[in-house]
């Protein structure tokens, strides 16, 4: 039997967790049309089911999420935009566009292969009118020596409502993130011609028209049921603050009742949702999901008068009557009419969590809106947290680490140029690139491998240098002996660096290598049972 | 079927790459470019990569399909980036010889660029340009609607093992959207949770907490809007909430009119704009913003945006240089010293525009951090009469 020590277990546990049982396949609970299915290059995957409601339009149910080499783990029980509220500025008027209107039905536009290049459209009933496509965004993670594009299923419908058409988007991510995000395009809504007026602009060739300014502000609904069950999740916020000695501390809160928050300008806030705690606060291996308030240059608050418009982010008890963040009662007489109400202290514990997030957009009109307006975009972005025991698409377990090319011992003369090239090999053609420690005084290294520069300062230096392929690294020391200008005899001993091996750098490969052999070890374990 | 769609498109939107411009840009320093996309929307500029900063625009030109090409911007770069382990006590600067520029900036090759390489007066290829798609720009009920596009130029730094992608996103429709994306390779490690994040790292068999980092980007940017007659005029416009006005929010705007420092006010939507004589202008939408940073030792990084006049010397945040020429001229101090009341007319309007992230490790971090953006927009405001871009019928 193999003995590991108690930490080994955890990761173990850990291990079981993130590569599960390979007993049952969890996957949504429809087929055929509704069903959306996306495998990426990294061998992730997202499924889910879809459906067009006349009031919604698009709801996501049954999200599930497959890491790289991992199985299925459900994310989401159902998601979507649950209201666009939209306050003019003259407080005369004020739009729900989802429940007044709706996104759905006769508000859903046909799209074409002009909309939708880049995709397959998808049929609400038997109009063409989701685009479904394959996308490439910013960078997933970037080294010196490689790049990868964020791939990510994308997901959107256009939704006419009054002059204003909506682009409701859905990203998900191969990484596992998801991106909620509404883009608002068509016309300009609202006017006046009470030119004097300070609640618009006048534009360029309409004299007589003063064109409003508004808020939308995008709520979204997010039934989160993280792994197996849908009553174990907990949710947390993260606060971080600036200490008197100048360091930067961070306090975690557990949620144990429903809770209405707000961004605050003071210090970054963040809020997670975490599958069943393996404490009372998250540790080394529990896995959940953050939303970082980072769109918040806007925010509207009127709350005399709507009271769900005070805060940004609410955690309720799901319920499904509790369907829209504002003018519920509408469609669900029995129940509550608002969000803020639906946060009412009820207890969180062992109950099923729905979280619920808004952003706003305020928009002063300007000529380019004439006629028809540029999509301004709006949204957000839940990130994974230990979904993946590692960057995801990096196989840690068929990487070898470079190797260096031997180095001679140096010599020159305060005075000299320098122009030294290293040079080192990677038995899987990975991109290297180069570190050094304790050069002598003057010279500087370049990533590519590249020491250049004068030598300043007489003395022996023990240089220590490292090549990296961003998950392995090799380093190799050697002696750089520098003379005065006048041919005397090196007087200043080196401060730093060492031999072959050993120092910080050193110390870190074999720390890695330790790592990364046990973590190889643990994996056979898995395949071996 | 549907690749071949994708690869047309790409091929569609690469097509107008690098074609002459209108007008020959007066580049004193670095290299002439720009990229006019099929709509005849075009960007030209000077492309610089500073020892201490990374890349740089200089005479950013925009050109409306339509329309003639007009100057917008005379430099844009970073002024700083202050990046904090949350353990130490001082945030470390990257504006400075060799964190960001110089022998920081990465040769990029195809395994880290997608588009086509640049050397300007390199001997090896720094830059990368590429254009990607962005979507619909616009759409109106079911007429057809019209796909944009966006330009991007960037340069790579390595600091420290940690990337930091410093790129330029020039639109079709006239939007800058430059930004920061951090990423790399996580190093830093603690044994305080107050400061970390308990992880497990797949490289190391015990446990550890992940050091969080904040970061802070600060964005200089000199105006010149269509042309350098140093007539361009800032001011701050405000929505504030009337509740005894029956929650009206009636909107100010307020010349700036001396040397500023200023922060958004996210309840009355507060944004900058920055116009000529005759009313051309852009927008500074500080909608990406998240949090203030504070710290202990930079007074200025409080502020999310600072209003300075022009002065050549004044390049970071915190200087400390001398300028050889025919009169030398003593750079020292911050931020802070640079806004001190000189007026604001007669000059080029200099923003200094702030925005930060924090960075919470998780094991997805691990070798190698999930990229993390930090971004903002300069929108057209009444650049145009119209849109440039009408829907057809």
């Amino acid at each position: 039997m193999i003995k590991l020590p108690l930490f080994g277990l955890v990761l173990l546990a850990h291990f079981v967790l993130l590569l599960g049982s390979p007993s049952v396949h969890a996957a949504p609970q429809c087929s055929g049309d509704a069903l959306i299915s996306e495998r990426f290059s990294n061998g992730a995957s997202w499924e889910m089911c879809w459906e067009s409601r006349i009031r919604e339009n698009l709801v996501l149910n049954d999200v599930y999420y497959t890491p790289p080499n991992g199985t299925a783990t459900k994310i989401l029980n159902s998601a979507r935009l649950s209201q666009l509220h939209v306050a003019y500025d003259d407080s005369d008027v004020t739009y729900n566009d989802v429940t007044q209107f709706g996104l759905g039905g006769g508000y859903l536009i046909e799209l074409n292969n002009n909309d939708c290049p880049f995709g397959d459209l998808l049929s609400v009933q038997t109009r063409p009118a989701i685009c479904k496509s394959r996308s490439k965004g910013n960078d997933n993670y970037r080294t010196p020596s490689r790049s990868v594009s964020a791939e990510s299923l994308t997901l959107f419908s256009v939704s006419q409502v009054g002059a204003y058409a909506y682009i409701v988007t859905w990203k998900f991510y191969a990484d596992g993130a998801i991106e909620p995000e509404v883009g608002a395009t068509g016309a300009l809504q609202r006017s006046s011609d009470k030119l004097e007026l300070p609640f618009g602009r006048v534009l360029e060739g309409d004299d007589d028209t003063l064109w409003l300014s508004h808020t939308h502000n995008y709520y979204w609904r997010l039934d989160f049921d993280l792994g197996d069950s849908a009553t174990d999740d907990t949710v947390t916020e993260s606060r971080t603050e600036l200490t008197e000695t100048g360091q930067r501390k961070t306090s975690v809160e557990r949620f144990t009742t429903e809770q209405s928050r707000m961004v605050s300008e003071d210090y970054p806030v963040s809020w997670e949702i975490w599958d069943k705690l393996s404490a009372q606060l998250p540790g080394a291996t529990d896995r959940g999901y953050r939303i970082e308030p980072i769109h918040f240059g806007h925010r509207l608050e009127r709350k005399d008068i709507e009271p769900f418009t005070e805060f940004d982010f609410f955690v309720t008890v799901t319920n499904e009557c509790e369907r829209f963040a504002s003018q519920n009662a509408r469609f669900n007489p029995d129940c509550l009419n608002q969000v803020a109400q639906y946060a009412d202290g009820e207890s969180l514990v062992d109950a099923d969590i729905t979280l619920w997030h808004r952003v706003s957009f305020h928009h002063v009109p300007r000529n380019e809106d004439q006629r028809h307006m540029h999509t301004h975009r709006d949204g957000f972005t839940i990130e994974p947290i230990n979904l993946h025991a590692s960057t995801p698409g990096i196989n840690l377990d068929s990487n070898t680490a470079p190797e260096l090319d031997q180095i001679a011992n140096q010599s020159g003369t305060v005075g000299a140029s320098v122009a030294l090239r290293l040079a080192a090999n990677d038995a899987d053609g990975d991109g290297l690139s180069f570190s050094a420690e304790n050069l002598p005084d003057g010279l500087a290294i370049s990533a590519d491998g590249q020491v250049n520069g004068s030598l300043t300062t007489p003395g022996n230096f023990a240089v220590n240098v490292v090549a990296s392929d961003d998950i392995a690294s090799s380093s190799r020391s050697f002696n750089w002996s520098v003379a005065s200008a006048d041919g005397a005899t090196n007087i200043i001993p080196a401060t730093s660096g060492g031999s072959s091996g050993s120092g910080s750098t050193g110390l870190l490969f074999l720390i890695g290598l330790f790592g990364l052999s046990f973590y190889r070890l643990l994996r056979r374990i898995f395949v071996a049972h | 079927m549907r690749i071949l769609k994708h690869l047309f498109y790409l091929l569609c939107l690469s097509a107008g790459a690098h074609v002459p411009m209108a007008a020959a840009l007066d580049c004193q320093t670095g290299t002439e470019l720009g990229h006019t996309f099929d709509s005849g929307a075009s960007w030209s500029f000077c492309a610089v990569l500073d020892d201490d900063h990374a890349l740089e625009l200089q005479e950013l030109h925009y050109q409306a399909p339509g329309d003639i090409s007009r100057k917008v911007l005379q430099h844009l770069h970073l002024g700083q980036a202050l990046l904090h382990h949350h353990d130490q006590t001082e945030a470390q600067s990257l504006i400075s010889e060799n964190k960001l520029g110089g022998s920081s900036l990465q040769t990029l090759n195809s395994n880290v660029c997608d588009g086509e390489l640049l050397t300007l007066d390199q001997p090896n290829a720094k830059l990368c340009s590429r254009v990607r798609p962005t979507g619909l720009l616009a759409k109106y009920s079911i007429r057809p609607g019209l796909q944009g596009a966006q330009y991007q130029l960037f340069s790579v730094s390595n600091y420290q093992g940690l990337t930091f992608k410093v790129m330029m996103g020039l639109s079709e429709d006239g939007r800058i959207a430059p930004s920061v994306t951090l990423s790399g390779r996580s190093s830093e490690v603690g044994s305080n949770a107050q400061f970390g994040t308990p992880l497990v790292n797949p490289l190391a068999a015990t446990p550890l907490f992940a050091t969080q980092m904040s970061l802070l980007y600060t964005w200089r940017m000199v105006f010149a809007l269509n042309g350098d007659q140093k007539n361009d005029v800032v001011e701050e416009y405000n929505f504030q909430l009337e509740p005894t006005l029956g929650n009206r929010r009636p909107m100010t705007i307020t010349p700036i009119e001396t040397e500023s420092l200023r922060n958004i006010d996210r309840n009355a939507f507060r944004g900058w704009h920055i116009r000529d004589v005759d009313g051309r202008g852009y927008y500074l939408d500080p909608q990406n913003s998240g949090y203030r940073y504070s710290d202990r030792k930079n007074n200025w990084a409080q502020f999310d945006l600072a209003l300075t006049s022009f002065n050549a010397c004044e390049e970071h945040t915190r200087i400390n240089k001398s300028i050889a020429g025919s009169e030398p001229v003593e750079c020292v101090g911050s931020l802070d010293d640079f806004v001190n009341g000189d007026s604001m007319s007669d000059t080029k309007q200099v923003l200094w525009y702030s925005l930060s992230r924090v960075h919470r490790p998780s094991a997805e971090d691990y070798p190698i951090i999930g990229s993390m953006i930090a971004d903002f927009e300069l929108i057209p405001f009444n650049w145009t009469a119209t849109s440039p871009f009408e829907i057809s019928q």
